[in-house]
């Protein structure tokens, strides 16, 4: 049986990694007694596989992996066994059961959503925005590991808009994997310049992952639409 | 600053999981809740702290208590400690993120020589006074224990309170009195007399040193009334019955040994005359094979951990580990839980026991003959030939091992060029019991690892009143078997010298050290056991200017009569039987394990019904 969990990461946990987060699952599982199959051999590892990880210091309202399971349970059961002793931080707010033979979470994802806040108030944001939006091309020289690579960062994105606090807040939907992929802060690095902040001020930021999805049938969804049945 | 702010700072360092604290079974409370708040600092960076048994054990202990809050407090690392210095942070403990010299406590485990400038560093950090003449009753009290602690006299000046051997009933005690005085009022001295009287407490403040002209400890001596002359280890009289928890933090970072540590046994039978640890631990005592299955079934469950490993001075000598490991396994098997066996002696090593553990797991075997000659395993006691090595080195390869690592001491005492070769002799031998070993029986890919540690003198041992080898040889013997050991399917790894040549000064220190430790780290000296950011020149010129000779704490050998700077801490065992177990190594003569019959070294007088 294979189970999809979405689960959020909080405030209280926001330093971990994505190493870290499953090494966590992985006891989390033993401790709540959950049947997961283990691999064979002398290093047996249970069988998890996890979507697209999450940058050490940003939390997420919604994250998702899938395990598979030795014996059959109850999904709501898998989920309030885990919140039972998951570290707190971390609560799992979705389980379904999806078909043993979807394809990975990791290939499905394409879109992730965040909400990007700045310490201090800027005027211009909306204008920066805006200006962002307009151009055709920003160039963007992304490290690598051949050296650094330009590519043009405008591709990167789907949209981005100013959130509820317009002078702090942006809400950014990126394109995740593939050669223009960049990360969340980059994007609002880019817009606060346009919006007059010079270039070498290092601005405090704090980073929101509001959701991940996949392209399905014309439209974007979550990866809870697996479910079987 | 709020938490905000310090989630900020910590966002911009490196690994900031470090400072996170929020890990599973962390005790939560409100410290308004409580009437005394203890912080457990380890000093040294969180992974290598949070692999600690110790700690765990005291954290949870103190938790237990209703009137008592323990939070833990690690050294920052150096991007950390800038930051914190830029933003004007003090130094706070994980759990509530409150700064430590709002504590009534401060608790520093001492594990190693190396960790005290950090020490220093933290309370600096915490903005409470180095001095603990200079604290006021605004401060906490600054307490230390571990092993180092047994010689702790450099550190004196900046401890208030000492606490020597094994906390899980001391503590009880002394938060007992604490919780007393607090409640009758009373300046610090009025504290720290009460506690002076509690067995195991040392309050160096009350002890006066003399010195003579030659620079050697005249006399120690009590200035006050009511308070030892010799102060006495704790000892735990049955580990069936002491405290052990059985929920423990579960980090979220990889740490050090990020797994289940089940203690089977305390202390040490062996005897091996370089050890601190088998000297100041004893006497041996058992965990019944009941309690250990019971609290691993409870620990795996509330934790999840895939890994247990037995914990002690010499797996190998508890009494039933045949059983242990195999009911270990027959039990957590079904969810994956593995076992592994630290330290293992060679002469209680069994096929059997290879067999059982490589079911789950096949790490590397680590062997330590200490010595490569049976010569000099006589004189330090290790009683180990070269046929149980043999023996033992063919059973693993022919078990499917290729990975075998052989640890050695080089510069103990009496050592000669012949003592060297026979590293070298030892090596080429575990080839050959590869070799030895059916083509089709073993496994691919032999990698032999031999690494040598410098030997340091320790006080508490047979050798605390010999000199240490001086940097220019052990540099010498390094690149003899540098030499020597460039064999096919060989690796030798090396120590640096300069840093044990600090850790010999540093472990028979007296009080005047404390001056040198203080200089040497207000010219930076932090984080001394990573080469990264060991300099001995720092130290060098810390030494030179307070006018003192490194070389007289690590080099000069001690006479029978002279004052040991420690001479005033009583671990049970006597001098008298080290000085005669000094005469027998220099004799080449070897004590049989004490299981087999009392040698007499004096740690019966700590108790009826001991050992």
């Amino acid at each position: 049986m294979r189970v999809l969990l979405e689960y959020m990461i909080g405030d209280r946990v926001r330093f971990i990694s994505h190493l870290d987060f499953m090494r966590t699952i992985q006891r989390t599982i033993r401790r709540a007694g959950i049947p997961v199959a283990y691999s064979e051999g002398f290093n047996p590892h249970p069988k998890l596989s996890f979507g697209l990880p999450l940058p050490v210091g940003v939390t997420s309202s919604a994250e998702y992996m899938d395990i598979i399971l030795s014996s059959p349970m109850d999904t709501e059961e898998t989920k309030d066994l885990l919140n039972t002793h998951l570290p707190r931080g971390i609560a799992v707010t979705a389980a379904v059961g999806i078909s043993p033979s979807a394809p990975s979470l990791m290939s499905l994802i394409k879109r992730a959503d965040y909400r990007i806040t700045l310490d201090t108030a800027l005027p211009g944001l909306e204008s920066g925005i805006q200006s962002f939006l307009q151009q055709a091309e920003i160039p963007y020289d992304k490290p690598g590991k051949k050296g650094v690579n330009r590519i043009n960062i405008r591709d990167s994105v789907f949209s981005v808009e100013a959130g509820r606090d317009a002078r702090r807040e942006i809400l950014v939907s990126m394109k995740t994997g593939g050669s223009s992929s960049v990360k969340p802060e980059v994007i609002a690095e880019k817009i606060a310049e346009l919006a007059g902040v010079e270039a070498h001020v290092k601005m405090e930021l704090t980073i929101h992952r509001t959701g991940l999805y996949m392209h399905y049938d014309g439209r974007w969804v979550t990866p809870l639409m697996l479910k079987e049945g | 600053m709020n938490k905000g702010q310090i989630d900020r700072l910590i966002g911009q360092v490196s690994k900031p999981v470090r400072y996170m604290g929020n890990e599973y079974n962390m005790v939560e409370k409100d410290p308004a809740s409580v009437e005394i708040r203890f912080a457990f600092a380890f000093p040294d960076v969180y992974e290598i702290g949070m692999s600690h048994l110790g700690m765990k054990i005291l954290y949870h202990l103190m938790n237990e208590r209703e009137d008592t809050y323990c939070e833990r407090v690690f050294a920052p690392w150096p991007d950390m400690e800038t930051k914190m210095r830029e933003a004007n942070l003090p130094l706070f403990a994980l759990e509530t993120k409150d700064p430590v010299s709002e504590f009534d406590f401060l608790g520093f485990t001492l594990q190693y020589e190396l960790s005290y400038t950090n020490v220093l560093n933290m309370l600096d950090l915490a903005r409470i006074p180095l001095l603990a003449r200079d604290r006021t009753l605004d401060d906490p009290f600054v307490i230390a224990g571990g092993p180092c602690a047994f010689n702790c006299e450099p550190l004196a000046d900046f401890l208030d309170l000492v606490a020597l051997g094994e906390g899980e009933e001391l503590i009880g005690d002394l938060l007992d009195v604490y919780k007393q005085w607090k409640s009758e009022g009373g300046d610090r001295d009025a504290f720290l007399l009460r506690a002076a009287r509690i067995p195991g407490i040392y309050v160096p403040k009350f002890y006066d040193v003399e010195y003579m002209d030659d620079g050697r400890v005249k006399a120690v001596t009590p200035n006050r009334d009511g308070v030892p002359s010799r102060v006495v280890k704790r000892v735990v009289k049955d580990l069936d019955r002491v405290y052990f928890p059985d929920r423990i933090i579960v980090p979220f970072m990889d740490i050090v040994h990020d797994r289940i540590m089940l203690e089977i046994f305390r202390g040490c039978t062996k005897g091996c005359r370089f050890c601190q640890a088998g000297m100041i631990y004893r006497p041996v005592r058992e965990r019944s094979l009941e309690t250990l299955l019971d609290l691993a079934d409870k620990l795996i469950r509330s934790t999840g951990y895939e890994e247990i490993s037995l914990s002690s001075l010499s797996t190998g000598d508890y009494s039933r580990l045949e059983d242990l490991v195999r009911d270990l396994m027959a039990r957590h098997w079904s969810e994956r839980v593995s076992l592994s066996l630290p330290s293992l002696r060679l002469d209680s090593f069994a096929r059997e026991y290879i067999e059982q553990v490589q079911r789950v797991k096949k790490t590397g075997l680590t062997f330590a003959p200490e010595a490569g000659t049976q010569r000099l395993r006589n004189v330090i006691n290790k009683g180990i030939t070269q046929e149980d090595l043999s023996r033992s080195l063919t059973d693993a390869f022919g078990s499917g091992w290729n990975n075998v690592k052989l640890y050695f001491m080089i510069g103990l005492p009496t050592e000669t060029t012949e003592d060297l070769e026979g590293i070298a002799y030892l090596a080429r031998m575990a080839v050959d019991c590869y070799y030895g070993v059916e083509k089709n029986k073993r496994e691919k890919g032999l990698k032999i690892t031999i690494s040598t540690s410098s030997f340091v003198p320790k006080p508490f041992t047979p050798f605390q009143w010999e000199p240490q080898d001086t940097i220019e040889e052990l540099r010498e013997k390094q690149h003899m078997l540098q030499k020597l050991l460039k064999l096919k399917h060989v690796d030798y790894s090396w120590h640096d010298p300069e840093t044990s040549f600090l850790e010999a000064v540093m472990a028979r220190g007296d009080r005047r050290i404390g001056q040198v430790m203080l200089t040497a780290w207000q010219n930076g000296a932090r984080f001394d056991s990573w080469a990264e950011h060991f300099s001995l020149g720092r130290w060098m010129d810390a030494f030179t200017e307070c006018g003192l000779d490194p070389y007289f704490y690590a080099y000069r050998k001690r006479d029978r009569d002279e004052v040991l700077p420690w001479d005033h801490i009583d671990t049970g065992v006597s001098k008298a039987f080290l000085w005669s177990e000094y005469m027998k190594a220099l004799n080449e003569e070897t004590t049989p394990d004490c299981r087999l019959s009392c040698t007499g070294c004096g740690v019966r007088r700590l108790g009826e019904g001991l050992c």
